[in-house]
């Protein structure tokens, strides 16, 4: 594990530990009032990040801070988890293509301009 | 679903962790019922809503997740209001702000199912229980049966905490919705407090008396004295419109502020309200934050973790005989049931759920013996219904015997001998004597005459017989009688 990984790990441990995990923040979260699946709600983020799991769900957060309340700034280990995930090399499909489209054309749709 | 995030499922509010096998979450009737069906004994499922229950009401050992908060459909008909257990009430009252009504049971996080299963009281807790605003509740029991139950037998599902079904639709009463204010009493001196308490808790505009402690007003950003908030169901109150609104807001998430303190761990313990006052002074000594619903008699002690102040708190707690008041039984508080209480929720609970698949471990624990009482039970209307099977197939038999005896014993007649039934038949008909019927009132039973043999004639009525009808009919005759008298009377007096 690279010292970069490591400390991003241990400050979103920190932030998560200092978090109410109780269901009222799942209340504003817009993303769960769709999809209704607990991975998807702050709650269930923050159980996963407590065990030190990192999975792509990550990116299906829109960082609105919906979530946050008092002290707590939940969406800050939400957007670290993200960066943990960039460097353990676990991208979507979708933000490959987008990288390779940049690549070729400029532009992340991949359309060349005449 | 990936393994790990499965973890979500493992915990709940209460911070207990268990162990979930699988997670499904069905979306009609029929999938719930498929799921109790096809889910083996030692599996077990548990039931889960929002998951913000604290008493570890929806932890799985090594058990299927059932998520219901997918069935999230509402729905109006006739002007009654069908929910779904996943719905929100704050989904709920969005809907029903459409029509210019709310559900007073108000809760922001928690799904319909879990209130009701928990047999919650809401945010005001001067509506009282989510019982008493429920017509109907439909739910699908342990042993697959989709039952549905009135308002006298809400109990057998509302406030069993999910041992006895899963919920999976629920006919509520709504109100018009009411514009509310609030009223702020402080104090420095806690004695001012309770008569005040007292009094106000008679008041029928009241829904709610929120009291909190010095430390916690000043953590909301009240002046450090103790507080006493009035919620009016009317404009009495002196705070209304947006300022209402804000406070609610810090009224409603007054746990989370103490949470981000570090208090993560709550209690709530339901006492008389004479004894709110001794409880009180008592938390006041330990420096122990709390805050509390006087109207309900509830008061909800605050501590960190590894606090050593929660034992001697539930020392107190349990000296002064508290019963649980809002978050339920779960895991957690197995020991406060009393043995009755346990016994008769140990029958609903077969009753309804004899293999004890449904939130195992929830509430009441059940031995083996219990579950063998349970596997004798289902047997016996196995038996029962094999019984009835046989029976019926037995009548079907005996009815196709019967057909078969008419048949083998049909007379197999010769011409000659339906020659001779005609003949006979033919003959019948001359031997009966014609009547003539004198009277139409002659009674007739099917092809039976019912004659009295008396006869009636028809012709002119003879005046004897005319001054006898007008005796009985009209008393005609008796006025002549009097008329003679009257006559006889007079010529004696003219003797005298």
């Amino acid at each position: 594990m690279k010292i970069e990984e490591h400390n991003i790990k241990e400050e979103i441990k920190e932030i998560v530990g200092k978090a109410a995990k109780s269901g009222i923040i799942n209340e504003n979260c817009s993303v769960f009032r769709i999809m209704r699946d607990e991975q998807y709600s702050p709650k269930g983020k923050a159980a996963m990040l407590d065990k030190g799991f990192y999975e792509k769900v990550f990116y299906n957060c829109n960082l609105c801070k919906a979530c946050e309340f008092g002290s707590s700034n939940l969406c800050d280990a939400f957007q670290k988890a993200r960066q943990v995930l960039v460097l353990q090399k676990k991208e979507l499909p979708e933000n490959k293509e987008m990288i390779k489209n940049l690549q070729k054309t400029g532009n992340v749709y991949g359309i060349i301009e005449n | 679903m990936n393994k790990n995030e499965l973890v979500c499922y493992n915990t709940d509010g209460s911070g207990i962790e268990g162990k979930a096998k699988k997670v499904v979450f069905p979306r009609n009737v029929e999938e719930v019922r498929k799921i109790v069906n096809n889910n083996n004994n030692n599996e077990g499922i548990v039931i889960r809503g929002s998951g913000s229950n604290i008493v570890g009401g929806c932890i799985p050992n090594d058990s299927v997740v059932v998520d219901m908060k997918k069935m999230n459909k509402i729905s109006f008909e006739n002007g009654n209001v069908y929910a779904e257990p996943g719905t929100t009430i704050k989904e709920l009252n969005e809907k029903l702000k459409a029509v210019k009504s709310e559900f007073p049971i108000f809760s922001r996080e928690s799904t319909i199912g879990g209130m009701v299963a928990m047999n919650s009281i809401g945010f005001m807790g001067g509506y009282g229980n989510i019982k008493d605003w429920i017509d109907q509740i439909e739910f699908v029991n342990g042993r697959g049966e989709i039952i549905k139950v009135g308002r006298a037998d809400l109990s057998d599902v509302c406030g069993m905490e999910g041992i006895t079904g899963i919920i999976t639709k629920v006919k509520l009463n709504v109100i018009p919705i009411k514009e509310r204010s609030f009223s702020f009493f402080q104090t420095e001196d806690l004695e001012e407090i309770w008569p005040i308490a007292r009094r106000l808790k008679l008041e029928n505009e009241i829904v709610m008396l929120k009291f909190y402690s010095k430390s916690v007003s000043k953590l909301l950003g009240f002046p450090e004295k103790y507080h006493v908030i009035v919620c009016f169901n009317s404009n009495r109150g002196a705070i209304k419109g947006e300022k209402y609104k804000s406070i609610l807001n810090i009224i409603e998430k007054d746990y989370l502020y103490l949470h981000s303190q570090g208090y993560c761990y709550r209690e709530d313990p339901q006492l008389f309200f004479d004894k709110l006052k001794d409880f009180v002074a008592f938390l006041d000594r330990l420096k122990v934050p709390y805050c509390g619903d006087l109207d309900l008699g509830i008061i909800y002690p605050f501590f960190e973790e590894d606090d050593k102040k929660k034992e001697e708190v539930m020392k107190m707690i349990k000296r002064m005989n508290a019963k649980p008041g809002k978050y339920g039984i779960g895991i957690k508080r197995k020991d406060l049931l009393d043995r009755l209480e346990k016994r008769i929720i140990q029958r609903i609970k077969l009753r309804h759920d004899p293999f004890g698949k449904l939130n195992k471990g929830n509430v009441i624990d059940i031995n083996k013996t219990d579950i063998k009482k349970g596997k004798r039970i289902e047997k016996e209307i196995e038996v029962s219904e094999e019984i009835e099977k046989n029976n019926f197939d037995e009548v079907i038999e005996i009815r196709e015997k019967i057909t078969d005896y008419e048949d083998t014993f049909k007379s197999e007649l010769g011409d000659e001998r339906k020659e001779e039934i005609e003949k006979f038949v033919k003959d019948i008909t001359k031997g009966i004597v014609k009547k003539e019927f004198v009277d139409e009132k002659i009674e007739r039973v099917g092809d039976v005459v019912l004659d009295d043999n008396l006869s009636r004639k028809s012709g002119k009525i003879s005046e004897d017989d005319k001054n006898l009808i007008d005796k009985i009919m009209f008393n005609s005759s008796r006025e002549k009688d009097k008329e003679e008298k009257e006559g006889s009377k007079g010529d004696k007096k003219n003797e005298d």
